[in-house]
């Protein structure tokens, strides 16, 4: 019995101790960003008063020097989104329905990128495609390349869990042709899962470093590049603005992704 | 009208539907009955489109649609499974054959609204699918297979999933709205019950084929074989001997004069449960002992062993007797069926 509560005690303080080491650095940059630096005793530093009531004055700084990156690095984490749904709902229907030994082998092919390193995979795309290197949709590509694989992997797999002859044959007696199948009953079920996908290419995209640090150019910076440029070259100060601003974007892509997964498991089995 | 002729299936080397031909009579309900694996929901999706046959036409009204997609048939189809749409509402579920048609919405509310209100569940319109129960759901799933004012309804097991007073519920139910609508349906059961109280006309199938088909009550009284003998009620089959001149029959325990005269000295003799009567030993045909009973509410089951053989019989429920006692039974030698083994 004692050694039982003691057992928990200690899994309390691991747990807690393990938050702190993984919460630590967003805490010091949070800190960094909203503090007046030489109160941190981090730089001495001082900024003029732009400040407003609560936002320090270097935000507006680090806008006016990675507004291109932030708009690119979300346009282009929107459009990766965008290619992977188009290019993963019917491949993993495709996948799924025709179910040979050639599709499976298919399925392995589009999980293979997982496994290259990002900066294989640049070497890779600017060896290849050298033609059209410094285009900024070749990073879009490099981005598409290294997400891919997870969206194909919840698309397939909520196609598997869905019976989808049964949808299929049901729909069919009611009148439905192919299009209208995969349009009305396919598609609307797979919401939950391409709602989910879509958040972590989002993600991931957002935050990718190797592949957009290795093609980007200085007029298609994406955000996490600048964010390298920032940490070796400005303050301490504008190195943490420009960081919060990053998790400002993730922060909430992150929780959906969370609050999304648990409605997952409180939803009651679909009984139909 | 719906013909089918000389349908046949095969997967591999089996055959799921062989040879299968029928007329299914205009506005009636046409049960199909069989044991799992006997080829009749197969059947049923032949005739749905849903799978292609080896060989055989289907034809409707006269027109050969074995070539035609499903999704052109317009047959209403109610799954064992209901097959619903979860990311549907009840009513959404209903209007999606409409919705396909390119029916305008407001027509579309509309006639939702009247095939709701046929199978009673107006109520529940606005519901989604996972918040209803069973039974709801299967109502669902024939106001939808109905919104599509359809040609033919086939219904492929469609209260199996429901427990039994339920089932009885619906089974009323469906009786009363089928008979409403005259529209012709080929229903799929393994439920005999079902198959007997609700189709007009009855199928019996085993391993792909048709075994008997015709009224139920001839089907239960007159069974073409001892497959059907067997497999539609209860029943007691016993080796015996027939004489075919003189209509004897000699079963283990005893003669009988049956009705029946047997096509061969050596045959099995089929007798269902109620046909015995438990008498004084003055009327008896002969003695038995009873293994055990068993109350099933409307009726007593005995288990009896007359020499060797253990025979089922039932009797009324309102007698009480004691295991081992000994016992007089008679056959009505009417009720007597033979075949050559």
């Amino acid at each position: 019995m004692k050694t039982a509560r003691l057992g928990i005690v200690a899994l309390h303080c691991i747990t807690w101790f393990l938050l702190a080491v993984v919460a630590a650095p967003i805490l010091v940059v949070l800190a960094g960003a909203f503090l007046d630096p030489t109160l941190l005793g981090v730089t001495t530093e001082r900024w003029a008063a732009q400040s407003s009531f609560f936002i320090p004055g270097w935000f507006g700084y680090v806008f006016q020097l990675y507004n291109r990156s932030l708009e690119f690095s979300l346009v282009l984490a929107l459009l990766s989104v965008v290619v992977c749904l188009v290019v993963s709902i019917p491949g993993a229907y495709a996948i799924v329905r025709t179910d040979s030994r050639a599709s499976r082998i298919l399925e392995e092919i589009t999980l293979l990128p997982l496994s290259i390193p990002g900066i294989a995979m640049s070497i890779g795309l600017i060896q290849a495609y050298a033609i059209v290197r410094g285009k900024w949709w070749l990073i879009l590509c490099g981005h598409v390349l290294y997400t891919i694989p997870l969206m194909m992997r919840v698309i397939t797999n909520a196609l598997r869990s869905l019976d989808l002859d049964r949808l299929q044959n049901a729909a069919q007696s009611l009148g439905a042709n192919a299009w209208q199948r995969f349009l009305f009953v396919i598609v609307p079920n797979l919401r939950h899962s391409i709602i989910v996908g879509s958040l972590l290419v989002f993600a991931i995209s957002w935050g990718e470093f190797n592949v957009s640090y290795l093609l980007n150019t200085p007029l298609n910076q994406t955000y996490p590049a600048a964010l390298y440029a920032t940490y070796t070259s400005n303050s301490f100060a504008v190195s943490s603005a420009a960081t919060t601003i990053f998790l400002a974007v993730i922060i909430p892509v992150l929780l959906a992704l969370q609050w999304i997964g648990g409605r997952e498991f409180s939803r009651p089995e679909q009984a139909a | 009208m719906l013909e089918v002729r000389s349908l046949t299936k095969q997967y591999g080397a089996r055959y799921a539907v062989r040879d299968f031909s029928h007329s299914f009579a205009d506005g009636k309900i046409t049960t199909i009955l069989g044991p799992s694996g006997s080829g009749k929901s197969t059947t049923l999706a032949l005739i749905a489109g849903l799978k292609e046959p080896d060989s055989g036409t289907v034809h409707l009204d006269e027109r050969d649609i074995t070539a035609v997609r499903p999704e052109r048939r317009d047959f209403g189809m109610v799954f064992q499974n209901y097959s619903l749409f979860p990311h549907l509402t009840v009513q959404k579920n209903v209007e999606f054959g409409l919705r396909v048609r390119g029916v305008s919405a407001s027509e579309r509310t509309q006639r939702a609204r009247e095939t709701l209100a046929l199978t009673r569940i107006e109520h529940l319109a606005e519901r989604r699918i996972t918040e209803i129960s069973g039974g709801e759901q299967q109502r669902v799933a024939m106001a939808r297979a109905l919104a599509i004012r359809p040609a033919l309804l086939l219904m492929d097991e469609p209260l199996s999933a429901l427990d039994a007073k339920l089932r009885d519920e619906l089974r009323a139910e469906l009786r009363r709205l089928l008979a409403e609508l005259a529209i012709t349906t080929i229903y799929v059961t393994h439920d005999q019950t079902e198959a007997m109280s609700l189709g007009h006309e009855m199928i019996i199938m085993n391993e792909g084929r048709i075994e008997q088909r015709g009224a139920p009550i001839d089907l239960y009284h007159r069974p073409a074989n001892l497959f059907v003998a067997n497999f539609l009620g209860d029943s007691n089959v016993i080796a015996a001997e027939c004489d075919a001149a003189s209509g004897k029959i000699r079963l283990p325990f005893f003669s009988a004069n049956g009705s029946k005269p047997g096509p061969a000295s050596k045959c099995w003799a089929m007798i269902r449960p109620e046909a015995f009567e438990l008498v004084e030993k003055e009327h008896a045909d002969f003695a038995a002992i009873v293994e055990s009973s068993t109350f099933l509410g409307n009726r007593l089951r005995l288990r009896l062993r007359a020499g060797d053989e253990t025979l089922i019989v039932d009797t009324t429920n309102r007698i009480s007797i004691a295991p081992q006692a000994p016992i007089f039974v008679r056959v009505k030698k009417e009720e007597i069926f033979t075949w050559s083994r």
